[in-house]
């Protein structure tokens, strides 16, 4: 777009800005000097023809002749450097102004961009909120019929017909599920999900937690649950985030873990404010090639399994990014056919937590 | 104390645009032993409100002509249905509509899609929690 400005003269101007001012003083007392010699030699040279014996007109020549021209050497080595650094730097404003107004223009089309973008979220937004809408219209007959004939209220059906509608409701079901976790990603991913922070109670939280998950296990799976004594009672934080991404790493374990057991630690990182939260199982496990990608949505480990065993394949997804969100990370480690650990480590914030501890 | 029981005893004016999700709630009611009326829209179910003189009314939020929002304004104004127990039925799931809605004045809110296993229960049970509601069913009986 413009020249590329010479980065030594460019720092030279940019950090230098009096050097002119300097510089000109110097130059012009040299010409002044040089003026002045030039006269003074004059004058000299009029006391030798006037006096000649006091001062020949040799000595006048030959010493004033040597002081001439250095003095000369001198005046055009200054006024040269002084030229040439007065055109650099007068090339340098040039240059600087024109990259400021490109500047500008970049400034400017940056917030066109942004206000594009903000204006395609709020679309998004709105699309969203349409689509959930018109999604759950037809959901609402589909589930609502389907459990009536299912319940048998005032429908009498013949076995085959039973096993038909059955699998209507929970595909239906299944449909509904992946409706809520697509919105609910495309909420946190645009920003729309806001992290509380409020004082909550650990313990509480996982109690409540166990025995909502504990139908989710299967017969010979055992689940144990292991909250470290020195993880404080109440912490700062996002609860309903935490709730979600916990119960999505159980449900996962729960569905990939058919016999062993599913382990759910809780415990403080040592010499750091920092927690985490541990979900180990004794499941499948995930092939290594397939750790890269797990956490992207729609991909489980293996395409086949999610078939298989269900799910919308957005759990993963939607932990990560709460995770982020909460300024955290999140981490696999899995060995393939011996289980899965996912380990989560969250800031730890306790400061508001000690004086106010809620319900 | 309203039980589950109660609602055989009911008239039950459905508001709703959406034929299928109208006759599912009819369905539903009727099987319970409710008396069911039902209107496309809320100029429709003011014009039957005094003919029909329902006990509880489920109404829907988004609808042509005139809205839940619009409709539940214009039932509290008439002195005789200003105590009237008016449910919203809504497909908007969005965080804060249900806050939006209590605050509307709307004794309760059902979500679609709902569980017709367990709907009414809710409903009964959420309706407990109200004493002007309670006390309203209750004298009507």
């Amino acid at each position: 777009m413009f020249g590329e400005p010479d980065p030594v003269t460019a720092n030279l101007a940019l950090s230098y800005p009096w050097l002119p001012i300097l510089v000109l003083p110097i130059a012009s007392t040299a010409l002044a000097s040089l003026a002045v010699g030039t006269s003074g030699f004059m004058v000299i040279l009029l006391i030798a023809v006037l006096f000649p014996t006091t001062v020949t007109i040799e000595t006048a020549i030959s010493d004033y002749g040597v002081f001439q021209v250095l003095l000369t050497g001198l005046g055009v080595m200054i006024s040269t450097i002084t030229t040439v650094n007065l055109r650099r730097i007068q090339d340098q404003a040039v240059s600087l102004q024109a990259a400021n107004q490109a500047l500008t223009q970049q400034n400017r089309e940056l917030d066109l961009a942004k206000r594009e973008a903000d204006e395609a979220n709020r679309l998004k937004s709105e699309f969203l909120s349409t689509m959930s809408h018109e999604l759950r219209t037809p959901l609402n007959a589909i589930l609502g019929f389907s459990e009536i004939m299912k319940l048998g209220m005032g429908v009498k059906l013949e076995p085959v017909s039973y096993g038909m509608i059955e699998r209507v409701h929970s595909n239906a079901e299944h449909l509904l599920e992946l409706i809520n976790d697509i919105l609910d990603l495309s909420k946190i991913e645009s920003g729309r999900f806001e992290i509380e922070t409020a004082p909550f109670d650990v313990r509480a939280l996982v109690k409540a937690i166990e025995s909502q998950v504990s139908g989710l296990l299967a017969e010979k799976v055992e689940f144990q649950v292991d909250v470290h004594g020195d993880l404080p009672r109440y912490m700062m934080g996002d609860m309903k985030a935490i709730h979600r991404v916990i119960t999505n790493l159980l449900s996962n374990a729960f569905k990939f873990t058919s016999q062993g057991h599913v382990a759910l630690t809780l415990r403080p990182v040592k010499d750091e404010m920092k927690w985490q939260i541990q979900v180990q199982d004794t499941g499948i496990g995930i092939p290594p090639d397939a750790l890269t990608y797990i956490f992207e949505a729609f991909r489980q480990a293996d395409g086949s399994t999610t078939r298989k065993y269900q799910g919308t394949g957005l759990g993963l997804a939607i932990t990560q990014t709460l995770v982020r969100e909460m300024g955290g990370t999140i981490n696999v480690k899995s060995e393939l056919g011996r289980g899965s650990t996912f380990t989560i480590v969250l800031p730890m914030d306790i400061r508001q937590a000690e004086k106010e501890p809620s319900s | 104390m309203i039980t589950a029981a109660d609602i055989a005893k009911w008239k039950v004016l459905i508001v709703e645009d959406d034929a299928d999700a109208r006759f599912l709630m009819t369905y539903l009611l009727e099987f319970k032993g409710a008396v069911v009326h039902v209107a496309e829209h809320g100029e429709e179910a003011l014009a039957l409100l005094e003919e029909f003189f329902p006990d509880l009314i489920i109404l829907d939020i988004a609808m042509p002509v005139m809205d839940g929002w619009e409709t539940l304004k214009r039932i509290r104004e008439i002195n005789i249905f200003d105590q009237v127990p008016v449910i919203a039925v809504t497909a908007h799931a969005m965080k804060g509509d249900r806050e939006r809605i209590l605050e509307a004045g709307f004794d309760y809110y059902i979500s679609k899609p709902f569980s017709p296993a367990t709907v009414l229960d809710e409903l009964v049970q959420a309706l407990n929690q109200q004493t002007h509601v309670v006390a309203y069913l209750g004298a009507k009986r």
